[in-house]
Order: C-alpha cells, then sequence, then structure tokens
C-alpha cells in the first residue's frame, strides 16, 4: 500500500517512513506542501498523512484539493495545534482520521489498519489469541462457551496488545493508549502492571494465559504464529 | 451610591436649605418693609400736625382738654393724641403697641414726641392700625410656603428628568461596555450617541482599553498555538525516534532500558506542556459550554475509568447521589477531567484499605458534591496552597508534577462552581463543591 507523507519536519517524516516501512508500506514523502500538491495531482496512493502546518501550504487547502482532484487516498490529519475546531474541520472535510502530536507510531498504526478494515468491508469482530476469543463489537472475551468478566481497561488493554501482535509493547505505550485522552497528575504509575496482572489472574481461571509475555524492563507482548 | 441618586439627592437637599432660609428671613425681610413703609407714613403726619400746631394753634388738633384718643377714624385704622406731659422726649421714636379702643385691643405702630407749645410741654402720639397688614403678613406667610413647596416639587421632577437624560448615555456605556462584556471576544464597539464631551472621552478611552485587551488576547491566544506546535513538534520527533529504535529488535536489552527511561521523561515533559495548554486554553475561554450532564452519571463514569486504582489500594467506595442533578451549560470533558483528578487525588493521597465517599445533596437552593477521603490529610496552612501551579507537599509514596489541582481549579472557575477544601492532617480532606442554582435542572 502506497503512504504518502506530507510533513516539513524532515527528521519526523524520516521517523514515520521507517515506521511505516517496517510495518509493509510503500512510502513517498513530500516537506513543503508544493511538492505534496505536485505528487497528489500525478500519484495515487492508499493513504496521505497530513500536517497542518505547512510552511507554504495551508493544510486544509491542500486536503480540499485533493478530494477535489479525485484522490482516493483515506487522510489522516497530523497536527500539533490540537484545537477541537481543526479536529472537526478536517473530518468535515473528509479526513478520515485525526492525529493530535505527539502520537505514538503504534497509534498509527491502529488507526491506519482499522481504516483499511472499514474500506475493504473487512471488518473483523473476532480475534482469535490462543484459545480465547475477543468480540470488539460487545467487547467481551469468550474462553469456549465461558464469558470471562474483563473490565473495559482489560479489554482495551488486550485488544491492543493484540492488533499489534508479536511486538514489544512498552509501558508507555500502553499507558498512552488507555489513558491518553485524560489528563492528569500522575506520571510513572504502575497501573498497568496491574492492569496485566489482573488480566492474567482472570483469564488463567479459564485457560493458559502464557501468551501474554513479560517482556523484562520494557513492557509486554502477545506471540502469536503468524 | 448611584450618581442620579447622589444628583437628586443633593438638589433635594440645597433646594429645601434655600426654602428654609427664605422661609425663616421673609417675613422679617417683609416686616421691615412694611414698617418702614409706614414709619415714613407717620413721620410725614407727625411733621404734618406740627406744621399745623404751629401756624393755626394746638386748638386745631385738641378739642379738650383731658388726654382720651379724640381723634380717631371710624375703622380705628389711625389716631392722633395730644396730651400735655411733664418730661420732654429727645427725639420721636417708634415702635409697636397695644391700644384700647372701646374694649377692642388692637395692634398699632405708634410714634410718641414731646414738643414745647406755650410753655407747655405736649407729648404727641400718632398710631397706624396693624391689624389689616399683620392679616396680610400672615396670608403671605401660608402662601409662601405652599408655593415654595410646589416650586421645590417641580424643579426637582425637572432635575430628576433632566439628569437621567443627561446620564442615560453613561448608563449605556457602562450596561454595554462593561456589564455585559465578560469576555473580550464579546466586546461591544458600537458607537453610544451623546453630544456630552465627558462621555465621549469616557467612551472612546474604553473602547481604545478593549482594543489593547482584545489585542492583548489574541497575542496570548496566538502564542499558545505556536508555543504548543513548537514545542510539541520536537516531541513528536523524539518520541517517534525512541519507538524505533525500541521496535528494532537488534537494539541491546540495556539501551532498551535506558530509552525507556528516557521517553518516560519525556513523556513527562509532554504531559506537563498540554496541561499547560490545557489551562491556558479554558482560561482563554477556547472551550464550549454546550452540554448538559448528569453528575450522578459522569462521577459513575469517572469511576469506572479508574476503578483499579481503588481495587489496587483496596480503597471502598460509598456513593449517594443525587439522580435529578442535571448541569447545564456546561463542557462535559473538561467536566470528566475535573471529576477524574478529584477522585484520582482522593485515592492518590489516601490509606490502604481506605475509604472514599462522594455525596450529592441540594442545599439551599444551591447544589453540593462532596468528595471525603480518609487519606494523609494536610495543614490547614497548606489548604491555600493546593491549587497553585506546580506546588508540591512531601507526601510519601505520592508522585505528580503539581498540575492536577491546577487543572481542577481553572475547570471550576471556567464553570463557576465554588470548592471549599476542609482537611485534617492524618484524617483525610473534603473537596466541597457547590454549584450555583442557575445551572442545575
Amino acid at each position: 500500500m502506497k503512504v504518502l507523507i506530507v510533513e516539513d519536519e524532515r527528521s519526523f517524516a524520516k521517523e514515520l517512513e521507517s515506521f511505516l516501512v517496517k510495518e509493509g508500506y510503500q512510502c513517498e514523502v513530500a516537506h513543503t506542501g508544493n511538492e505534496a500538491s505536485e505528487k497528489i495531482f500525478v500519484n495515487a496512493y492508499d493513504f496521505i498523512l497530513l500536517d497542518l502546518g505547512l510552511p507554504d501550504y495551508d493544510g486544509f487547502d491542500l486536503l480540499e484539493e485533493a478530494k477535489e482532484g479525485g484522490q482516493i487516498a483515506s487522510f489522516i490529519v497530523l497536527t500539533a495545534r490540537g484545537a477541537t475546531g481543526d479536529k472537526i474541520k478536517g473530518l468535515n472535510m473528509g479526513a478520515d482520521d485525526y492525529l493530535p502530536k505527539p502520537f505514538s507510531l503504534l497509534e498509527l498504526a491502529s488507526r491506519m489498519n482499522a481504516i483499511t478494515r472499514r474500506k475493504h468491508g473487512l471488518q473483523k469482530n473476532i480475534i482469535k489469541i490462543h484459545g480465547f476469543e475477543m468480540d470488539i463489537q460487545n467487547r467481551s472475551v469468550h474462553c469456549g462457551e465461558a464469558s470471562v468478566p474483563v473490565t473495559k481497561k482489560e479489554f482495551d488493554l488486550l485488544h491492543y496488545l493484540a492488533l499489534h501482535k508479536n511486538k514489544v509493547l512498552t509501558r508507555l505505550q500502553l499507558t498512552e493508549h488507555i489513558w491518553g485522552e485524560i489528563l492528569e497528575d500522575d506520571y510513572e504509575s504502575n497501573y498497568i502492571d496491574v492492569h496485566v496482572k489482573n488480566l492474567r489472574k482472570k483469564l488463567s481461571e479459564y485457560g493458559n494465559c502464557d501468551f501474554i509475555e513479560t517482556v523484562r524492563g520494557i513492557g509486554y507482548r502477545i506471540s502469536m504464529p503468524k | 451610591m448611584k450618581l442620579l441618586l447622589k444628583f437628586t439627592l443633593f438638589n433635594t437637599f440645597s433646594k429645601m436649605l434655600i426654602v428654609a432660609a427664605l422661609f425663616l428671613f421673609l417675613p422679617t425681610i417683609i416686616n421691615k418693609v412694611v414698617y418702614e413703609h409706614i414709619d415714613n407714613r407717620i413721620i410725614g403726619k407727625m411733621e404734618k400736625y406740627l406744621k399745623i400746631i404751629k401756624t393755626g394753634g394746638i386748638k386745631e388738633i385738641k378739642d379738650d382738654e383731658n388726654c382720651s384718643y379724640g381723634n380717631y377714624n371710624l375703622l380705628k385704622e389711625e389716631y392722633i393724641l395730644v396730651c400735655s406731659t411733664e418730661k420732654q422726649m429727645g427725639n420721636y421714636n417708634i415702635d409697636n403697641g397695644i391700644r384700647n379702643f372701646e374694649g377692642e385691643m388692637l395692634p398699632y405702630r405708634i410714634l410718641n414726641r414731646t414738643f414745647v407749645y406755650d410753655n407747655q410741654i405736649y407729648l404727641m402720639e400718632i398710631g397706624e392700625g396693624l391689624t389689616a397688614i399683620n392679616l396680610l403678613l400672615n396670608t403671605l406667610k401660608a402662601y409662601t410656603f405652599k408655593l415654595m413647596a410646589v416650586f421645590l416639587l417641580i424643579t426637582l421632577l425637572l432635575d430628576v428628568t433632566f439628569t437621567r437624560f443627561l446620564l442615560m448615555p453613561l448608563n449605556r456605556i457602562i450596561k454595554r461596555k462593561l456589564e455585559q462584556t465578560k469576555h473580550p471576544s464579546s466586546f461591544d464597539f458600537s458607537v453610544i450617541k451623546t453630544n456630552t464631551t465627558d462621555f465621549k472621552y469616557l467612551e472612546e478611552s474604553i473602547n481604545e482599553m478593549m482594543h489593547k485587551i482584545q489585542n492583548a488576547f489574541n497575542i496570548e491566544k496566538e502564542f499558545i498555538m505556536n508555543v504548543s506546535h513548537e514545542l510539541l513538534t520536537p516531541i513528536t520527533i523524539l518520541q517517534s525516534k525512541f519507538e524505533n529504535i525500541l521496535a528494532d529488535e537488534n537494539t541491546p536489552p540495556d539501551v532498551s532500558e535506558k530509552l525507556l527511561e528516557s521517553q518516560k521523561t519525556l513523556a513527562r515533559l509532554n504531559k506537563i506542556i498540554k496541561t499547560l495548554l490545557l489551562i491556558s486554553k479554558i482560561e482563554n475561554e477556547q472551550y464550549l459550554k454546550e452540554d448538559s450532564v448528569n453528575i450522578k452519571e459522569i462521577i459513575y463514569e469517572v469511576i469506572e475509568e479508574i476503578e483499579e486504582r481503588l481495587t489496587e489500594k483496596n480503597i471502598s467506595i460509598d456513593l449517594k447521589l443525587n439522580d435529578e442533578f442535571v448541569y447545564q451549560h456546561c463542557n462535559r470533558s473538561l467536566l470528566f477531567t475535573m471529576f477524574f483528578n478529584l477522585i484520582n487525588n482522593a485515592i492518590k493521597y489516601n490509606k490502604p484499605n481506605g475509604k472514599i465517599s462522594i455525596k450529592s445533596y441540594p442545599e439551599n437552593s444551591n447544589f453540593i458534591v462532596e468528595i471525603t477521603d480518609t487519606g494523609v490529610g494536610m495543614e490547614s496552612s497548606n489548604i491555600e496552597h493546593i491549587f497553585e501551579r506546580f506546588k508540591r507537599f512531601e507526601t510519601k509514596g505520592v508522585e505528580g508534577y503539581g498540575l492536577g489541582l491546577p487543572i481542577v481549579k481553572t475547570i471550576l472557575l471556567f464553570h463557576n462552581i465554588d470548592i471549599l477544601v476542609t482537611s485534617e492532617k492524618g484524617v483525610g480532606s473534603t473537596f466541597r463543591l457547590s454549584f450555583a442554582p442557575s445551572v442545575i435542572s
């Protein structure tokens, strides 16, 4: 799948590119609005990651231009402006998602996956993890016929780990995903460990939950055969 | 006191003073004028009679020997009396006196003077009746009083009306430019009609000031935007770099661990900036207040979000919440953040196996939400400082960067909710929020 990264911060564009390449995307980078405008006019992309704060172009204009020019790509707006107005404006103008900077690259990958699934009607509602089944629609976890009573946060945690299976997720990435929206006073909290502990306890009553691995000093990982 | 009231009071007072002075001194002045007039007349008569005596002899006036009031007219308005006397007076004197005429006691203006005729000293007394004049004076007094009262009333009414008319532009300036504008974005620059130069100057000055404030406000908004962009962009770059290195399987574990520490520091920096931005944005009223929130529901939502923290410390929570308490015209996400931080604090500063109780109830038409914990509490001298930014008090085992309660405070202010904090060291704290009746339904 082809991705156009429109980002004037070269250093950040580079990081995005190297991450997305690893995720299996083909990437092109535009550092200015004009460059982007040209590329959008000539090529067809699956994704356009659009930074709103370009030096030579208003990001919204670029979005409008692309939509009018028949660009079929899904747009994800990336911005440090973080104003609610921008978010609503972006989504109204046909952007598929909106990520306020700074964001976790994993979060970006999840959003891109979700858009792809939505686009191709591949809404996978059941995720199978070593004998457990997660129902995304009902937000429930089953083991065979039995239902595992997980809390909202535990479900989110398991879901995020499963989405990024075989990858080590740091506590911070998990915290960001689960608590990121809320501004609070805490840092370096060990709540993620508590959540994982509780989750393991609940799952182990129904089956083997060794698939949730602790990676010492770093975080957690769900290993699944590819 | 309002200017109009001051003017009215002053006018009333000054007019009353003038009326009182007139009332006090007018009779004396009139008396003086009248008496002077009468006196002149009596003196004229005296001179006339003296001349008559000189030319025609005393018989012209005095027909008999005794001293009766022989010469008075029928209406007893004036009389002349001449009788012989022993003592000679210097000049004449004039005074008021009462004389008895056929059993009637009547007031007179009386002139006395002696003169010598045929080696005999005579006393001449000329009287001018005061009955009519006194009557007139009394009537005049009564009318003056009534007239003054009417005059006072009319002028006062005129004064009030005119002052009110004069002050109308000032009232408009106060209402439109000072009272109605709570926020720089809603300033009213419309011109108020007046030809009073003072008001014109006032209005111009206020407008100029409002422009300056609005300008400063816009600059601040812009500044916040720029700071947010300028600071968040490098954080974004660093964060993605860290993530990429951590995801690289070739990165040795000890490097990963160190990177993780750096990532945490970066996350902390990120959170501080985001919190400061949130506070600034609320203070700049960049949030809408268009939601209706059932306070019970939002507290339940927060508790669901925070449940594990309760179980981790084995803290029990006791809820006594009113179902009907719906907060109108508020910002839901801000209220959520506020209750989250308050309840999170109640957990953070609680003892293991402690208790939190949250109550909501109406009180004197206000609505109260009370969050009480059985935590470490604090010294009463610290209470007033807990809402200050970056203020931290030493509490064992609790970490934070001192922005939780400032967030709470800003959201409270934004929503006009009052807060009262009471605390006892070692026993616990109570955060008591009071919602004004106007926002409740």
